[in-house]
């Protein structure tokens, strides 16, 4: 008798999970079988700032074999004292780890691979996500033993929520001494979206026996088109260049002649042709070519205001937003959210208008007064109108102000990117990475090519001019870099620049 | 109870009572208030239903509408993958959680993009900020009209052909 202890299961779900429910499902099957079992839930914090917790208590000797004793049970979980843990998401899971609940002498754990992202991850200028690999071999190394799968798809695959899905890991998983059939009779008493909760508990309890679970679908990558007047230009990439730099070739050649024509394509490919030189003098190994080519795709396709109309109207653009709302037929509309302003106008204009209106507004401070927001229905005719008007306006780009200035700019990012070729070959990687600072619209962009002119000037032409020792010079980008996407603000850029640029010159002649 | 006149009766002059969702106007009125030479306690009355509570009355009382068969507008913003550029700007404005990352679609682009998930429920603060602070196109509301009745469908379809004569024109040339 002194012996029977109560197995003790800790739940972690999201807001609007349903934790509670499945609190009440694992109860109601533990009293069905007579067991003597408690629950008690700790309220949620919403936003994502905290998990909802359930905790409960199950003596696995029915309550007629215990001779009238009646145990004593816990209100709260314990640390280092949890049998059975489910967490719905799996930063969920190792938040329970971190906590103490988990611990690889005695809890099993079945989790969800998928993830909500924290606001830290999603805030990011860059990538901010936590590693997921490092999440799971965590949890696996801390666990006694450890369930993971995408409850997630599973769920949206049967219409069911995730808590349904949860009961039938918990139930196929044979930790609790309580059938299966007691776990979907309990989801079956309850009426509310009783038929797509059992598809979801059967998904779950399939995946906990045969460990074999549905791999999600991979996330859609959307490749530019093929084209037929581009195969000649594809087979004299196909010729010569390593693997990597092939694909992203083909990729950018691609996007170039759709974002404008093919003698745009064919100019990417001869400024890759010094690159190609470069790398192969620096002997990078098809590195320097593969990350410039993607770079270089990337900013000869600069977002401008003809691009931006171009996609709206794109109608595959038009068909997935009809998909993802379930519009089958019914009337629909669009409204698009733009704000542009002197700036964007200018961007159309041939340099000898934009360069003095620009002068003048930036004088007169109103670059940044004047924006004129406007939501327009690209599924209406008007709406479509304008922006398909604008797309036409494709031809001129070439005679654009913004597209004179752009070129200017990448020319100038090639010749450091050679230059650095010629003394680093890492030098050289981490000055075609410093591309990736300079995207988006607006302020954003703005920021970004200011942050990019930072670097260049005091770092990159200071190490091409031998001011910074070499062994420091590629390691000082690589630093700025990444500091100029850590705040919009621009504080941890500068005091990255300055801790750079104040390390004594001395120690250069020393090496 | 009204919080306007009671505010006054007790003696507040500076009073504002602004839509809370409507951020460029908040901004503006924030501004005006901490900037203002008049003396004395200023008031502004952020008022805005709470989005979630909204949610449930809202859906309850469409779920019956369309089971009458009554028109309902469904909304839900969204954003366009093809023209994020992964900056995030909007996120670290707006605290949505159904405003988060996944990752980008397109082939040479390493950070996540920005996405309304499923939970969204139309309130529109995200565009209102898109707007306020200038960020990017790459927002968009889509409404759908369920249980549309005769105008809405042929206006719809009107739209759809001549739409379907310009892009055919397009994948022509």
């Amino acid at each position: 008798m002194s012996g029977v202890q109560p197995i003790k299961l800790l739940i972690a779900a999201l807001g609007g999970e349903g934790g509670g429910v499945l609190t009440d499902w694992i109860v109601t099957a533990a009293e069905k079988c007579g067991f003597p079992v408690q629950s008690t839930s700790i309220p949620c914090v919403a936003q994502r700032t905290g998990a909802t917790t359930y905790y409960i208590e199950i003596v696995p000797v029915p309550a007629r074999e215990l001779g009238g004793k009646r145990l004593v049970l816990a209100l709260t979980p314990g640390i280092a004292d949890i049998d059975i843990a489910l967490a719905s998401e799996l930063m969920e899971a190792g938040r329970l780890i971190a906590n103490g609940f988990v611990t690889n002498d005695r809890t099993a754990i079945i989790a969800s691979t998928s993830r909500f992202y924290a606001m830290d991850e999603k805030i990011a200028m860059g990538d901010g996500r936590y590693d997921q690999k490092r999440l799971s071999k965590a949890i696996r190394e801390h666990a006694k033993s450890a369930l993971l799968f995408d409850m997630a798809e599973a769920a949206k695959r049967s219409g069911a929520i995730v808590n349904a899905v949860m009961l039938g890991a918990l139930a196929g998983s044979g930790l609790l001494p309580i059938p299966a059939e007691e776990f979907e009779a309990a989801i079956k008493g309850d009426a509310k979206g009783a038929d797509s909760n059992l598809k979801g508990f059967r998904a779950g309890l399939e995946a906990a026996r045969t460990r074999k679970t549905a791999v999600a679908p991979k996330p859609y990558q959307r490749a530019s088109r093929e084209q037929a007047d581009l195969q000649s230009l594809e087979r004299e990439i196909s010729a010569s260049v390593s693997k990597a730099a092939r694909a992203i070739m083909i990729e950018g050649v691609r996007r170039l002649a759709s974002y404008q024509d093919l003698s745009y394509a064919r100019r990417y490919l001869d400024r890759l042709q010094r690159i190609r030189e470069a790398d192969e003098r620096a002997g990078a190994g098809g590195k320097l070519l593969a990350e410039t080519a993607r770079h270089l795709a990337l900013r000869m396709s600069y977002e401008d205001v003809i691009r931006v109309a171009q996609a709206k109207i794109d109608p595959t653009r038009l068909r997935r937003i009809a998909e993802e709302m379930k519009i089958s037929g019914d009337p629909y509309a669009v409204y698009e959210f733009l704000k542009p302003g002197i700036d964007e106008f200018c961007q159309l204009l041939p340099p000898f208008l934009a360069k003095p209106i620009l002068r003048v507004s930036e004088r007169r401070g109103w670059l940044d007064r004047f924006h004129w927001g406007m939501e327009i229905n690209t599924a209406s005719i008007s709406g479509y109108l304008r922006f398909w008007g604008l797309s036409k306006l494709r031809r001129f780009r070439p005679r654009t102000h913004r597209f004179v200035k752009e070129q200017a700019v990448i020319e100038s990012w090639l010749d450091l990117v050679v230059a650095a070729s010629k003394i680093s070959s890492p030098l050289a990687l981490e000055v075609a990475e410093c591309a990736r600072l300079i995207k988006g619209y607006g302020d954003t962009h703005k920021r970004g090519a200011a942050n990019y002119r930072a670097i260049e000037i005091r770092i990159i032409r200071s190490a091409l001019a031998g001011e910074i020792p070499l062994t420091r010079a590629a390691d000082a980008v690589a630093s700025a870099r990444t500091a100029a996407l850590v705040d919009p603000e621009g504080e941890s850029l500068a005091r990255c620049l300055a801790e750079i640029e104040g390390q004594p010159a001395f120690r250069a002649a020393a090496e | 109870m009204d919080i306007e006149r009671t505010l006054r009766s007790l003696g507040v002059k500076w009073l504002r009572t602004i839509r809370s969702y409507s951020v460029a106007t908040m901004t503006k009125t924030l501004k005006e208030a901490l900037n203002s030479s008049q003396r004395g306690l200023k008031v502004i009355i952020a008022d805005g239903e709470c989005q979630l509570a909204r949610q449930r009355r809202v859906r309850a009382e469409d779920a019956e509408k369309l089971k009458r068969g009554r028109r309902v507008v469904k909304t839900r913003y969204g954003v366009d993958d093809e023209i994020c550029t992964g900056d995030h700007s909007c996120i670290r404005l707006s605290g949505c959680p159904s405003l988060t990352v996944k990752p980008s679609p397109d082939p040479l682009r390493t950070d996540p993009v920005a996405t309304v998930i499923e939970s969204c429920v139309g309130c529109g603060l995200c565009g209102e900020v898109a707007h306020a602070a200038v960020l990017c196109p790459s927002f968009y509301r889509a409404e759908v009209v369920r249980n549309a009745n005769f105008w809405d469908r042929a206006l719809h379809r009107f739209r759809q052909t001549v739409i379907g004569w310009l892009d055919a024109r397009e994948a022509r040339a």
